[in-house]
């Protein structure tokens, strides 16, 4: 367990509501909502990166879902918000890097701002890709570094402060998508080329 | 593309005030009376840095979080150039950082326009 990463999101727990709740949650609830709508009722599901389960508000009815956090203060801050979704959430302790799930597992795979802020982030795709069953889908719900000046120096300069207390802003996530063995299938950019979804396949 | 009132008025709002808050800064510390080539870099630096604090602080959360440091950085970056060259006479720094805004966010919407959608994947 990575217990510098996990140290730093139980800080961040504290405040992750009152910085997340509103403004950012609020913009991006529509395109969380389209992305989720894909969880279908039959499949085993894995949503990695739980937080405060601010994402459940967008899950669909009726589904069984295993998420997975790093934090156990941000899975203890879930709580409420997953008892009161109309469907079943096991959360679970775990470094997405080190999955203590068998391989083939999982039908579908969820992300939601995740790959910023994963160390090792190839290492963590590859890892879903291991439980996900072959032709299994990953759909992710990312933001990411541009390529694109001048964008690109801002996100690299914002990234040595953010880091410290959250997510890095420049991460190459649809490449290490590819790098990690998934075939991507559709990339949809939201906002810039920075907030996008992306689905791939096993 | 953004088309809720509440956050189209935010954008505008936040880079309408950042972009003044960064043209007062650098005029207030005095840019406008350095050597040209000195007082761009150092506004811009300090605009940028103007923008980054504001949209931690307030801007992003209340209207967004990409969405709001992309812009307000953009925004207080050139706003603080334009400070620091000097504001136009007849123009308050404030006036002409908010302006100098107004216009980033419009470009950033028109770049938005052109990079948003799906995407053709190559290979």
């Amino acid at each position: 367990m990575d217990t510098f990463t996990r140290d730093k999101w139980d800080r961040v727990s504290r405040t992750f509501d009152f910085m997340s709740q509103f403004g950012p949650e609020m913009r991006w609830r529509p395109v969380k909502r389209k992305a989720f709508a894909h969880m279908r009722p039959d499949a085993r599901i894995l949503f990695v990166a739980l937080g405060t389960g601010l994402d459940i508000a967008c899950f669909p009815p009726q589904r069984k879902i295993t998420a997975i956090d790093i934090s156990p203060q941000m899975i203890e801050r879930a709580k409420s918000r997953m008892a009161a979704y109309d469907g079943e959430i096991e959360a679970l302790e775990a470094d997405v890097r080190e999955l203590d799930f068998p391989d083939e597992h999982f039908d579908q795979v969820f992300t939601s701002c995740t790959f910023c802020s994963v160390p090792e982030p190839v290492a963590g795709l590859r890892e879903l890709r291991r439980v996900l069953k072959t032709g299994g889908d990953l759909y992710m719900f990312e933001h990411t570094g541009s390529r694109w000046f001048p964008f690109n120096v801002m996100m690299n300069v914002m990234t040595p402060l953010t880091s410290r207390v959250g997510p890095d802003m420049n991460r190459p996530t649809t490449d290490n998508v590819r790098k990690a063995g998934f075939t991507l299938e559709a990339v949809d950019h939201v906002f810039l080329d920075v907030v996008k979804t992306l689905r791939a396949v096993k | 593309m953004e088309t809720r009132p509440y956050f189209l008025t935010g954008d505008l709002l936040a880079n309408a005030g950042v972009g003044a808050l960064a043209a007062s800064v650098v005029t207030w510390l005095g840019l406008p009376h350095w050597p040209m080539l000195a007082a761009m870099p150092v506004g811009m630096l300090l605009g940028m840095i103007v923008g980054l604090v504001a949209a931690l602080a307030v801007l992003s959360l209340l209207f967004g979080a990409m969405e709001i440091f992309v812009t307000c950085m953009l925004s207080g970056m050139l706003a603080g150039m334009v400070g620091a060259m000097g504001a136009p006479a007849n123009l308050s720094p404030a006036l002409a950082g908010a302006g100098v805004g107004v216009a980033t966010l419009i470009c950033i919407y028109a770049a938005n326009a052109l990079l948003s959608g799906p995407q053709r994947l190559a290979g």
